[in-house]
């Protein structure tokens, strides 16, 4: 055959060939029919292809699928998300019982000394934030001092529910403002919001019991954490410790 | 819903398409298709508006079906199903002469190796650029050429006679 190769036929077929190897291509049809034979198979062969696998694009989506894009996720995946493996309690208040919550709940045990004493100091009340943080966004300035400063569980306004490590190794830490929870992470120049979901509004002052401090993260956050994180929540003392150092 | 996510409801016919191709398992394919979905909505700050949302979650759902695949040790995938009703008998009838038929091409796609078939999958069922395909599978263009020429010639050896080495 003619000096055609297979990779120009094929971006030709395609429309991926520049112009001088479109007239290159022409120009050996017309000597070599065979090549010309060839280029109507392919041709077909691309036109084929297009149809196939053509009836799923006609039947109605699974109706759990586009519940999955309006929710983000659904609770009854978090259950068999199935953290890593509980490795050693990080300060557990007590021994624990055997539980039959995920690992990260036994992180958001260590929160409820943080619940308590907050409650015991009564809450602080402000006025609602003014806007609502959005993924991809900085973190607005209450956001930030939350997330500088409280530890998982603290009550107020802002709620910080669990800290973690992400691929990259930053310090990201799930919140809860009035009515949107979200995941923000510690980049350079500060806090950026990760992701943020409608949620029902949190007891401001948390509760005292950790299994509902855990179960008060939204799902649609949950599913996000177990998608980022690397390795177990921080525990108290991680935490302190990632605070001190400016959650670099 | 947003924008973003209608845009996601009516993108969902193809990604179950190419999760298809991927998993070779219509059931696996809308699992497959659900954990893209989750992804892509944590990660709804990384996509770019204006791009290809497309080109975009065909790459997350390649990444994930990598992850899955992992976590399955590989498990054996089954291979594609080549007798589905597909009638296709040694009837003598002058196979370099046959018309290709869409069942015999999806099911020669399905039989090739995975990084073949998804470069002729997303250049010749999706409709996808040579840049566009070499994006989602985060390789060079030069490699998906390959893959895609390589495929390409084995769907048409198989189905088309001449030398019929399958």
């Amino acid at each position: 055959m003619s000096k055609i190769t297979d990779e120009m036929i094929a971006r030709y077929v395609d429309g991926e060939l520049d112009a001088e190897g479109v007239a290159a291509v022409d120009a050996a049809v017309a000597a070599d029919p065979a090549l010309g034979a060839r280029i109507v198979r392919e041709s077909h062969l691309r036109a084929v292809a297009a149809r196939a696998l053509g009836d799923v694009l006609t039947e109605p989506a699974p109706e759990r699928l586009r519940q999955a894009v309006e929710a983000g996720a659904r609770s009854a995946e978090i259950i068999k998300l199935d953290f890593k493996k509980p490795r050693g309690l990080p300060v557990a208040p007590a021994p624990a019982k055997p539980s039959r919550l995920p690992a990260w709940a036994s992180a958001a045990a260590c929160l409820v000394v943080g619940v308590l004493v907050a409650q015991a100091l009564g809450m602080i009340r402000t006025k609602p934030f003014e806007a609502a943080p959005r993924a991809g966004q900085p973190a607005s300035a209450a956001l930030t001092v939350a997330l500088d400063r409280k530890l998982s569980g603290e009550a107020g306004l802002v709620q910080v529910g669990l800290s973690f490590r992400d691929s990259g190794g930053q310090a990201c830490r799930t919140f809860q403002i009035d009515r949107t929870a979200g995941i923000a992470c510690r980049r350079e120049q500060g806090w950026s919001v990760r992701m943020a979901a409608d949620a029902p509004a949190a007891p401001p002052g948390g509760s005292g019991d950790y299994r509902m401090a855990a179960s008060a993260i939204p799902p649609a956050v949950l599913e996000a954490v177990d998608a980022m994180i690397v390795g177990e929540p921080l525990d108290r003392p991680q935490e302190i410790a990632a605070r001190k150092a400016g959650w670099k | 819903m947003n924008a973003f996510q209608q845009e996601m409801v009516e993108l969902l016919p193809r990604l179950r398409r190419f999760g298809r191709v991927l998993t070779r398992d219509v059931s696996d394919a809308d699992d497959l298709v659900q954990i893209t979905v989750e992804r892509a909505l944590t990660r709804a700050d990384q996509w770019m508006p204006g791009t290809r949302l497309d080109s975009w979650m065909f790459r997350i759902m390649k990444n994930a079906w990598i992850d899955e695949t992992r976590a399955r040790k590989r498990r054996d995938v089954v291979l594609a199903p080549e007798a589905a009703g597909l009638g296709i008998g040694d009837d003598g009838v002058a196979r370099a002469e046959r018309r290709l038929e869409v069942a015999e091409v999806e099911r020669e796609l399905m039989r090739l190796p995975e990084d073949q078939r998804l470069a002729v999958a997303l250049v010749l069922v999706e409709g996808l650029s040579y840049r566009e395909a070499a994006s989602v599978l985060e390789t060079p263009e030069g490699t998906l050429t390959s893959r895609l020429v390589r495929g390409r010639n084995a769907i048409l050896a198989r189905l088309g006679g001449e030398g019929s080495a399958a």
